[in-house]
């Protein structure tokens, strides 16, 4: 009686360790309507980036080099230490490392990586940004980020040189007249407020257009930053050429069957879709918020404050019709949409560690054990559900995840600052 | 699983059809019986691509009818959440047909789509249940 009871323990053990880590060598055999999903998430399906109508210098290339000399300048900021580069490194895909983003102070949101990014409408983990450009000129003013001002930016503009030159080459020539405080923006403390107050308009206005085309020629530089193929790419250009039978090499038994998963039990196409592996938009996955912190509200207070932002696709210093901003004409306001956060992209994801929107999660293996799990949200409802993945699911799931780190599709010298 | 989703596939009223400007792209019936065709200007339908729609109402005859204050919504019933927009109705075209813009999907999987309006001062709407790729 003994033995056969220790016989079925031994067998119930060896059956769950099998269920879980043994991989079923068969080879996958993909249907019709998973190999045109595949191909959907191919590099090849990504669209030429088409101009962005708010932003008139976006593909102009004196934009862009002068851009370029702003992301990487640290005098842009009230210490002299922090620039968009210190964030946004370009040898981590444009991410910092770090759970939480630190500039001149610490900050409440993980940095989001640039890559791809001029593809999307929205911008910010909870959108409050509808364009590349717009978005470029929050940090500059934010306390916790380059702490510095509009005003400040506009003198440092006008005084060096360099920088005079190249914005009057990309957005013609500045005013001469202009009687400036040191410092001054209606976003700051109460003394640059007090200093932005006891400007006229007209000269409130000059000093936001040029600020905006600031951040129109950083987003021209942004724009440059796109992912190049990956080895996953060139599996599914090999997919493309090559029947069933004959597929091979390129990516691995385990990599292959993590795609499986990816595209299918796993559900992770279902928002990082499309060549870019996001579908730009919002979803409560139930993430804790990082500790210290409330929840975050998400989308459902992001619509709103790009709806408010002077700098959106409607507002005076936009370069675009009303007709062309339809994101923003047409974007959604709902209760769903409390603690939604936007889907990033996992081109390059094993470069851009931690994960989330507060940078919660370490590793590849958590985030795979979230989605795994499902758990409750804090606020609204998770709208993931629990998979129920087996240990070796797990590891093929993150094997496939590897194979889309490639070099960027862009010349070495945009990597890296100005000489 | 799958054998279930094909099967609920055959109980889905609206048909998505290849691009073709003569064949609405999304069909579907009013509770009172008017017809319902919409015409995508993104044809085939797919992901992450704002566009517009034509909408066009029509009765037994063919013939297209006014509708008022029609608003079209929806969302992904296995994920319970909305269309990621808010499409609105902008304007009716010289043909009769209604102008819809502002519509983007966001995933692949099966959508369902409220049409309500009114016509001849009643209630009326329709469900469309499709398949997006």
């Amino acid at each position: 009686m003994k033995k056969s009871l220790s016989f079925i323990a031994i067998f119930i053990l060896l059956a769950i360790v099998v269920w879980n880590f043994l991989s079923i060598p068969t080879a996958i055999r993909w249907s019709d309507e998973e190999l045109s999903l595949i191909a959907s998430l191919s590099l090849d399906a990504l669209p030429p980036l088409t101009p962005d109508p708010s932003n008139h210098v976006s593909d102009n290339t004196t934009a862009a080099k002068f851009g370029h000399r702003l992301y990487f300048d640290t005098r842009l900021s009230s210490n002299k230490q922090i620039s968009c580069a210190s964030c946004h490194q370009p040898e981590l895909m444009f991410t910092d490392g770090l759970p939480l983003a630190v500039g001149v102070e610490s900050g409440p949101m993980h940095t989001p990586s640039l890559v791809g990014l001029a593809y999307s409408p929205w911008y910010y983990w909870d959108g409050r940004k509808d364009s590349l450009w717009a978005q470029a000129l929050a940090p500059l003013e934010a306390k916790h980020e380059h702490a510095t001002d509009r005003v400040q930016l506009v003198n440092l503009i006008t005084n060096d040189a360099v920088y005079r030159a190249m914005y009057e080459k990309a957005f013609g020539p500045l005013p001469d007249d202009l009687r400036l405080p040191p410092s001054a923006t209606p976003n700051g403390d109460m003394e640059q407020q007090a200093n932005w107050n006891r400007l006229d308009s007209q000269t409130q206005t000059t000093v936001s257009r040029i600020f905006s085309n600031l951040g129109k020629a950083i987003a021209a530089y942004e724009r440059k930053l796109i992912p190049g193929p990956a080895k996953f790419d060139r599996h599914v250009a090999q997919l493309a050429q090559k029947t069933n039978a004959e597929q091979d090499s390129i990516m691995s038994n385990a990599e292959i069957a993590g795609l499986k998963l990816f595209i299918g039990k796993a559900q992770c196409a279902t928002c990082h879709n499309g060549p870019l592996l996001t579908n730009h938009e919002f979803h409560n996955t139930g993430v804790l918020a990082p500790s210290g912190q409330l929840p975050s509200m998400g989308r459902y207070n992001g619509i709103r404050l790009a709806r408010e932002d002077p700098f959106n696709c409607l507002g005076k210093f936009s370069d675009a019709e009303a007709k062309d901003c339809v994101e923003l004409r047409f974007a959604r306001d709902s209760n769903d949409l409390v603690g939604a956060q936007k889907t990033p992209t996992l081109r390059n994801v094993s470069l851009t560690a931690p994960y989330m929107h507060g940078g919660q999660l370490s590793t590849l293996e958590q985030v795979i054990e979230h989605y795994d799990k499902a758990p409750t949200s804090m606020l609204n409802h998770n709208e993931a559900k629990a998979l129920g993945l087996r240990a070796i699911e797990k590891s093929q799931l993150k094997d496939f995840l590897l194979t889309l780190t490639a070099p960027l599709a862009v010349e070495e010298k945009w990597l890296r600052a100005p000489e | 699983m799958k054998p279930l989703f094909y099967i609920a596939l055959l109980f889905i009223p609206s048909i998505i059809h290849a691009a073709d400007s003569d064949l609405p792209d999304l069909t579907g019936t009013t509770v009172k019986g008017l017809s319902i065709e919409i015409f995508s200007q993104l044809s085939p339908l797919r992901i992450n691509q704002i566009h517009s729609w034509h909408i066009r109402i029509l009765d037994n005859n063919n013939q297209p009818q006014l509708a008022t204050n029609l608003e079209i919504s929806g969302g992904m019933p296995e994920h319970d959440h909305g269309l990621p927009t808010q499409p609105q109705i902008t304007s009716r075209l010289d043909n009769g047909d209604y102008l819809l813009e502002g519509v983007r999907f966001h995933m692949q999987g099966l959508w369902q789509l409220h049409i309500n309006l009114q016509h001849n001062g009643s209630d009326d709407q329709a469900v469309i249940d499709f398949n997006l790729q």
